[in-house]
């Protein structure tokens, strides 16, 4: 890891009052230098009730390891999130489908933080369109006394962009160009259902592979190359 | 919670063998894929290298070739490759490459070897032979339909007609009105599918007229109530049951609860007149041409009804092929009645697809005569006016003319013996394979009626000209005729399929697998010796003489019964929806099973095209 890098780790893990965070960022982040087929990967999508990370909530959390390259499909997970206080899901249900009703069995924000920050630990974390589950999650752990994470983000969108920008191609970015399902069409993986969170995640596994291999292959691209 | 694996388990439950695992198999299948992108043009898999993987192909194309550049398959989604290095243990025999940007799932040996020790299906899907695999994909298909009889075609089969219903309170004279119109004896009672009674013909005589009731009386007065129903998909048997032991004459069929056929006693009767057994014996009855034709106009629906009553596809063929024949004996005999017996001994001939005993629907008519040498000078205008009426009869028939003239009515084709062995002769010398083509008809020749013993001369001379001095000649033209035929390896995709035209995305199951194999058939029966007509028979006979190995024999039998099966139903579903029948068979609309199995038979076609490029070269 590069000396900043484990100067930041160092510093959030004396900063959060976590408990769970604080054990762990005692897994070493891999440093930028990182071949993708060495580096440990977790594919992650929220579903939530807004865009809005200081009031929105997090309604599901879909993630999806990646590991020597490789999409692992036994270490997928779903955690359904119930919201805080007596809002409810309200008019976001006719995005993300998630009802009330669905939510019953659900467990709290401290529950996910529990199940995910494990899951993060010393991984590199990827997501279409990253700036939204990077904000939600540091608002989630600024609000259960944690820091920011220190972890490398890949945004599969802005490698979209990249490639199609290397290619010279025009892009039609408010034409929906970049979006998970165009991007996914235009590697060939067709279309997916977006239903679930999880389902969402392992669709932009699917996509991050397909781009590291355009890009020149899991031997070649390092993680700077990435993030 | 739905499992995080929702999708791809569901995918799984698509693909063979993995659609046979139990839910909590699946779910540890799913669980144990690992799913890597590669781009088009990598190797997954080289000759000489061990595999401890199970591939599935999610998304892309891969090609395996052998160690000579060979193709030896393509594979697309849905599919695995490198299977027999991965369940043998053995190195690798062809490499493996993607002919496409593709996602591949990968399964570690150690997971497969789980799934297969927990699992029968599964496991029996991977050490199951070729052949075994062919002909089970159309069995599964047919799952359920064993016996051959009528007497199992479900009930639904026999009733077309959509019930017609009245409301409680119609008053009884409305109720015979429509009646009357619809030209119904029966009319059900109730609304929204619901049956509340029966009234029928016996009831508006008995309950209405015969008590002289007012023709205003609602209908629910006189109905029987409650009438006896059953489940629309029963066998007919049950139906015969239910009616005899009741004394009653009409069963509204019902499914899911829904009222949604009637039948009565008399579509019962009408059943049995399409027996394959009634209805040759029929024919053999008829006193005139037209009471044949007549008969014949049932053929189409034998042909639907043959399929639903569980015979086996691939057999229906040959039941069409048995009633061609019935028909033609008897336009021989009924035309005989007239012209008076013949003036030498004689025989009918029927070539091409009649011979084989593999007809169809839709069939033209390939015949010819033979009669001694013996015969007197003007014999032939006899057997001039004889091929005439038993055309004609055949055309009537629906047996239309045959557009190339094979036809006895044609002079070269009604000859005396030794105008048939000069025909044979001249065309063991055709060097060429387009000549070839046109005479390869010929050479599947069946003696329907008359003196078998010509017939026999004939296939005699058949055989000589093959193995005789022409063997070289001819046979290695009739040998480039069937490996000229290009039989599509994979067909999931656009590039093996028909692109344009009203067949787009479809495959033509006729020239893509059934004319190479008979082709290639009837060159190893005539190099063999083997005088049969039928594909069927002659691999028995090529097997039972040892001049072709049993496995050999069993591949091509399983290859040839898989594409006449799916044929058969084809034309049948073309049957039902009143189109005329084709041969382009939509690959999305049969299981993956028959997907798998039919590209086995496509293999075991090119294998044997391969073996008779190198055996005639």
């Amino acid at each position: 890891m590069s000396t900043w890098g484990a100067w930041r780790q160092a510093w959030a893990r004396r900063r959060s009052r976590l408990p769970a965070q604080v054990a762990a960022l005692a897994r070493p982040l891999p440093a930028r230098g990182t071949r993708f087929e060495a580096l440990e990967i977790v594919v992650l999508d929220f579903e939530t009730t807004g865009l809005d990370p200081a009031r929105d909530q997090i309604l599901s959390a879909g993630w999806v390891p990646i590991e020597r390259g490789r999409l692992r499909m036994g270490g997928a997970r779903e955690v359904r999130v119930r919201p805080r206080g007596t809002a409810g899901v309200g008019q976001s249900a006719t995005i993300h489908g998630l009802f009330d009703s669905d939510l019953a069995q659900a467990t709290d924000e401290a529950g996910l933080l529990a199940e995910l920050l494990p899951a993060l630990a010393g991984r590199a974390i990827a997501a279409h369109a990253a700036s939204i589950e990077r904000g939600f999650l540091r608002a989630l752990l600024r609000r259960h006394g944690g820091v920011a994470l220190p972890n490398p983000f890949i945004d599969t969108l802005a490698l979209e962009r990249m490639l199609l920008e290397g290619a010279g191609e025009r892009i039609d970015e408010y034409g929906g160009a970049l979006m998970l399902g165009s991007a996914r069409q235009r590697r060939g993986l067709g279309t997916h259902a977006q239903h679930s969170a999880v389902a969402d995640a392992l669709a932009c596994a699917e996509l991050l592979l397909a781009q590291v291999e355009h890009l020149g292959g899991a031997a070649r691209v390092r993680l700077r190359d990435l993030d | 919670m739905d499992s995080p694996l929702a999708d791809v388990e569901r995918f799984l439950a698509q693909t063979p063998p993995f659609d046979s695992l139990e839910p909590a198999a699946l779910r540890r299948a799913a669980a144990s894929f690992e799913a890597v992108y590669r781009r088009s043009g990598t190797g997954i898999l080289r000759i000489g290298e061990r595999n401890d993987t199970l591939f599935l192909i999610r998304r892309g194309a891969v090609e395996t070739h052998d160690g000579q550049g060979n193709l030896i398959g393509r594979y697309g989604e849905g599919e695995s490759f490198g299977l027999q290095s991965l369940l043998g243990g053995r190195p690798t025999r062809f490499r493996a490459t993607l002919i496409e940007d593709s996602l591949l799932w990968q399964m570690p040996k150690a997971d497969f070897d789980d799934l297969r020790a927990g699992s029968r299906a599964f496991d029996d899907f991977y050490i199951r032979s070729l052949e075994e695999r062919l002909v089970g994909a159309l069995q599964e298909s047919a799952a359920g339909k064993q016996s051959a009889t009528l007497f199992l075609t479900p009930l639904s089969e026999l009733s077309r007609r959509a019930p017609i219903s009245v409301p409680r309170g119609t008053p009884v004279v409305d109720a015979a009105k429509v009646m009357s119109e619809q030209g119904v004896s029966s009319l059900l009672v109730g609304e929204g599918g619901e049956v509340e009674g029966i009234l029928t013909d016996r009831d508006l005589r008995n309950r209405v007229l015969a008590r002289g009731r007012d023709p205003s009386t609602p209908v629910q007065e006189v109905m029987t109530p409650a009438p006896l129903t059953l489940d629309a998909d029963s066998p007919v048997l049950s139906g015969i049951v239910a009616m005899a032991g009741r004394g009653i004459h009409h069963l509204p069929l019902t499914r899911d609860g829904v009222v949604v056929g009637m039948v009565t006693t008399r579509d019962l009767l009408s059943l049995q007149t399409h027996h394959p057994l009634y209805m040759a014996a029929q024919i053999q009855k008829q006193d005139t041409r037209e009471g044949v034709v007549e008969v014949c106009r049932r053929v189409p629906k034998l042909f639907e009804l043959l399929l639903a009553s569980g015979l086996r596809a691939e057999e229906v063929p040959k039941v069409m092929s048995t009633i061609t024949d019935a028909v033609t004996r008897r336009l021989v005999h009924l035309a005989q009645a007239g012209l008076g017996p013949a003036p030498a001994p004689w025989a009918w001939l029927a070539f091409g697809s009649q011979a084989r005993e593999e007809q169809s629907l839709k069939t033209d008519q390939d015949n010819g005569i033979v009669y001694a040498d013996d015969a007197p000078p003007d014999a032939d205008d006899y057997f001039a006016a004889l091929a005439r009426s038993v055309s004609d009869g055949l055309d009537a028939c629906g047996y239309v003319y045959c557009p190339g003239g094979i036809m006895a009515t044609t002079p070269q084709w009604r000859q005396p013996l030794s105008g048939w062995l000069r025909h044979f002769a001249h065309w063991s010398t055709l060097p060429d394979p387009e000549g070839v083509l046109r005479v390869s008809i010929f050479f599947d020749l069946r003696g329907i009626e008359g003196d078998q013993a010509l017939v026999a001369r004939i296939r005699a001379a058949m055989v000589d000209s093959a193995s005789g001095r022409g063997k070289a000649v001819f046979l290695t033209a009739l040998a480039r005729q069937a490996v000229q035929y290009e039989v599509p390896l994979g067909f999931f995709r656009r590039f093996v399929l028909e692109s344009r035209g009203e067949h787009r995305e479809t495959l033509e199951i006729k020239g893509a697998g059934l004319l190479p194999l008979t082709d290639l058939v009837r060159v190893r029966a005539l190099e063999g010796g083997v005088t049969v007509a039928s594909t069927r028979e002659r691999l028995a006979a090529l097997v039972a003489r040892g001049v072709m190995s049993r496995s050999d024999g069993d591949r091509l039998d399983g290859a040839y019964r898989l594409l006449c099966g799916l044929r058969v139903r084809l034309h049948a579903e073309l049957a039902r929806r009143g189109e005329a029948p084709h041969n382009h068979l939509d690959v999305r609309r049969i299981s993956h099973a028959e997907r798998a199995a039919l590209r086995d038979a496509f293999l075991v076609i090119r294998e044997a095209q391969a073996a008779l490029a190198q055996d005639f070269p």
